[in-house]
């Protein structure tokens, strides 16, 4: 199995965020996680990317156990990831969001850096020349000189999602990706997502509201609710089950 | 052919600086060197609160360490100068440790009490630690030699500080263009998403203190030559603020702040004149000033200017780039 | 002779605990580190001396008149100052903070000029002998006046109304807002009280060190104080005071009083290091 969590629990003060989660992802599988607000679907990634320590449980990626790793030691496993609100690069160019994606595939130090030998200035070549590349892959052309925070919202999801895949990695967390995008974008990002599975050889894990759209991309969905996993099946399975929809529909809560 | 003559305007100045003390007074001489100075030490606080979002007000210290250590070295062990400034530069980077490491654990308000406490320690320890740094006497220190010739004059000491303040800018310049410079931008921008990216966060925060307190640490030595003279009072807590000012009111996170800031620190003073008295002061006056009116620093004054002269008379709208 | 240090360092304690108190009412109500704790003790120590010596008027008058002052001075700089800067990063306040002592003490170095104020106090400076140590009535009502100050701000703050909408802003300010609180009074209310207590610090200080524009550097002191007792305590900042007023105290005695300086520093580096959150908090908790 590519990707496993096993009995994941994470307590926060008393409020248990996140319940014995067990989860398989194979490789090349894009798998959803959708849920209620709140049920704990971003403290799940947050775990995974190693900004929180589980409280008990175990992860294991490719064979190695990273439930105690820095974010950064998980980053050079190949897990990457894009965020709920945009975490992008302010003070930076959009080009230059990318290439810091780069950072664990650049190998000049400080001192090669500051005299600026030969080496260092092929290897800044390079990385501009990929970054430039995933852009356009991604279909953000001709935006790479303007601050990132000049972009659009939904141009902003596909900086952050550029940038990851800078990260050369092996499996990508995307967090709520389709938020603040409309019709034409969403369907964009849906074949884009295929052409990562296809072209780049890339697992996609994903937390999202849109569940129309979650239908339409995905291999498995797991579903979350209260910290706890309530359902797991194909989109066909998910959208009859009886518990999924009590979830959703239930008396204490509203729509998602 | 493009590449060249972007470099010109740079060689243009270089050549500028490299021929004034030729023409110029002995007194402007001297305020340049201290403005040199003072900008070596604004470039390296820049990298370090401009990029990498660190606050310190310990770098006084490290300017106290950098001056100690490089002109006991030439005093107590007749090192030459050119020897003695980089051995104050390394141990002042080495000393950064001390407060790099807790830097990993706080940050904002507490990691500001910490270098603030650091500074005062230092400097209690140059005030009393008599046999090495003669207390409250002060140092003298000799000119620097090499072999036969001895800078004396402010003009001959001129070489030696703006030579390694342009390679020290030119350094500065290359670093905030690589690697390690997007890692401190974007450890300031968001520490979340950059570790997510794998920017291994304790050891850039650790080689941002290391290269202001390295830089802080040249300058300090550059400052004994400069005035032959040193006093714990240059390295109190108070320069730390007035060298954290300097950057704030320039512009922090500019590539251009940290010399405006500089041309400020080194002009004030003598524009003030029979006003000396006054001059702490008018620092702070301006500093709060532009800490609540103009925040991004005296650099982007011209653009605020521009800014709000456009919402005055509309221009056209730029055109947007292809799909 | 080890108890009579301890008691004169748990009578300078009491002073710092004042000011420690009031450096934490501000950060632990408004979210500002303010760096002009030290600054506000010095100037309300001038307010006193033009109060009682050069205007003549007795003790008491002074000493509510000045505490009266400090909290408009307070108002005046939460207006002036921290307002503009609500949503600025911490950098900025801290510089602005910064700044604001530093204009301060500039301000008394230019009015009243370096030299050295002295400042009576109306206790006798007679000591009484009780047992082993000796204690001077300036002594006992230093620690009286504190303890009566602490009362009275006890009593605000859980007895009454406005006590607790500060207590209320301190911990959740959204919440708070929506409750019908006005925040901005409430800061205002902060930076006053803040001040008043600083000034009362400041006319308990001044008789012992006598009156000039660096009164204000024992402010390390104060900083540690309130690290040590952790930043969300305010029972711990006053503990944290007078602790440190005992230890610094000590490290004077023993080993020197260039060494009582030091010790204070150590101390907060080392606190900041290992248990930034003090040593009466009950761990930091997790970010959700």
């Amino acid at each position: 199995m590519f990707f496993e969590v096993r009995n994941l629990s994470v307590n926060f003060g008393g409020v248990r965020a996140l319940s014995h989660v067990s989860l398989d992802v194979q490789k090349g599988e894009v798998h959803s996680i959708i849920g209620p607000n709140g049920a704990g679907k971003t403290t799940f990634f947050n775990v995974i990317s190693g900004l929180i320590k589980p409280d008990s449980g175990s992860i294991i990626f490719d064979g190695e156990e990273i439930g105690h790793e820095t974010p950064w030691g998980i980053s050079c496993k190949g897990i990457a990831r894009t965020f709920q609100n945009s975490q992008l690069f302010i003070t930076m160019t959009a080009l230059e969001n990318v290439v810091t994606g780069m950072h664990n595939h650049t190998r000049s130090g400080v001192f090669s850096s500051a005299l600026a030998v030969p080496k260092f200035r092929r290897e800044e070549a390079e990385v501009l020349q990929k970054a430039e590349r995933l852009m356009e892959f991604v279909g953000l052309k001709g935006w790479e000189r303007y601050p990132s925070s000049s972009l659009a919202f939904g141009q902003q999801r596909l900086l952050e999602l550029a940038r990851a895949l800078a990260t050369n990695p092996k499996m990508i967390l995307l967090d709520e990706p389709v938020a603040g995008m409309n019709y034409e974008e969403k369907q964009r990002l849906a074949l884009l997502l295929v052409k990562i599975k296809e072209e780049m050889d890339i697992t996609t894990l994903l937390v999202e509201h849109d569940i129309k759209w979650v239908m339409q991309v995905s291999d498995l969905i797991s579903v979350l609710d209260y910290g706890e996993k309530i359902a797991e099946g194909n989109p066909e399975e998910i959208r009859n089950n009886e518990r999924v929809i009590e979830a959703y529909l239930g008396k204490r809560r509203t729509l998602a | 052919m493009k590449r060249n003559f972007k470099k010109l305007p740079l060689l243009f100045i270089f050549i500028l600086f490299l021929v004034a003390p030729q023409v110029l007074d002995n007194y402007f001489i001297y305020l340049l060197n201290l403005f040199f100075i003072a900008c070596i030490i604004s470039m390296g606080l820049n990298i370090l609160t401009g990029f990498a979002g660190q606050v310190s007000l310990g770098q006084a210290a490290f300017f106290g360490i950098g001056a100690y250590i490089s002109s006991l070295c030439v005093i107590k062990l007749g090192l030459p100068f050119w020897l003695s400034l980089p051995l104050g530069g390394v141990m002042g980077a080495v000393i950064s440790l001390v407060i790099g490491l807790p830097a990993l654990k706080v940050s904002g308000y507490y990691l500001a009490l910490v270098t603030l406490a650091f500074n005062e320690i230092v400097n209690l320890i140059m005030i009393h630690w008599k046999n090495m740094t003669n207390g409250t006497d002060g140092l003298t220190i000799p000119s620097p030699k090499l072999g036969d010739f001895v800078f004396s004059t402010d003009g001959s000491k001129y070489y030696i500080i703006f030579l390694l303040a342009f390679f020290l800018f030119i350094a500065a310049r290359n670093i905030l263009r690589s690697k390690t410079g997007r890692a401190f931008i974007s450890l300031k921008d968001s520490e979340v998403a950059s570790q997510c990216i794998g920017v291994n966060l304790a050891k850039y925060k650790i080689i941002a203190f290391m290269i202001s307190a390295f830089y802080a640490s040249l300058a300090g030595g550059l400052h004994g030559i400069a005035l032959s003279y040193i006093h714990p009072q240059d390295f109190s807590l108070f320069r730390s603020i007035i060298f954290l000012m300097v950057i704030v009111i320039g512009g922090l996170g500019t590539p251009g702040g940290p010399f405006i800031g500089a041309a400020l620190f080194t002009l004030l003073p003598e524009a003030l004149g029979k006003f000396q008295e006054y001059q702490e002061l008018i620092y702070a006056l301006i500093l709060l000033g532009s800490i609540i009116f103009l925040p991004s620093g005296l650099i982007k004054l011209p653009g605020r200017i521009i800014t709000v002269a456009n919402r005055v008379s509309p221009k056209r709208q730029k055109s947007m780039p292809p799909a | 002779m080890l108890l009579q240090v301890i008691v004169s360092g748990i009578i300078v304690g009491s002073i710092y605990a004042l000011v420690a108190l009031g450096f934490i009412l501000i950060y632990k109500g408004t979210n500002i580190m303010n760096f002009a704790q030290g600054e506000m003790v010095m100037i309300s120590a001038y307010f006193g001396l033009m109060y009682h010596i050069y205007y003549k008027m007795p003790y008491l008058a002074a000493f509510i008149l000045t505490l009266l002052t400090a909290g408009i001075c307070g108002i005046l700089i939460e207006r002036i100052v921290c307002r503009p800067l609500l949503k600025s990063p911490v950098m900025s306040v801290i510089i602005a903070t910064i700044a604001v002592s530093i204009i301060i003490k500039n301000i008394a170095r230019l009015v009243w000029g370096s030299i050295y104020y002295p400042f009576p106090s109306p206790f006798s400076l007679t000591p009484y002998h009780l047992g082993p140590i000796m204690i001077t009535p300036k002594d006992i009502g230093t620690i009286v006046i504190t303890l009566i100050l602490l009362g009275m701000l006890y009593y605000l703050l859980q007895f009454t109304k406005i006590g607790a909408a500060m207590l209320a802003t301190a911990s959740n300010q959204k919440a708070a807002s929506i409750m019908g609180i006005s925040i901005k009074r409430v800061f205002s209310l902060t930076w006053a009280i803040s001040f008043g207590l600083a000034s009362a610090a400041g006319f308990l200080l001044a008789p012992q060190v006598s009156i000039t524009p660096e009164m204000g550097d024992i402010v390390i002191v104060v900083f540690t104080a309130a690290v040590l007792g952790g930043l969300e305590s305010l029972t711990g900042a006053v503990v944290g005071g007078v602790l440190l007023g005992i230890v610094g105290n000590l490290a004077g005695f023993y080993i020197s009083t260039a060494f009582k300086d030091v010790v204070s520093f150590l101390i907060l580096i080392t606190i900041l290091m290992f248990k930034p959150s003090g040593l009466f908090s009950r761990g930091a908790m997790r970010k959700a």
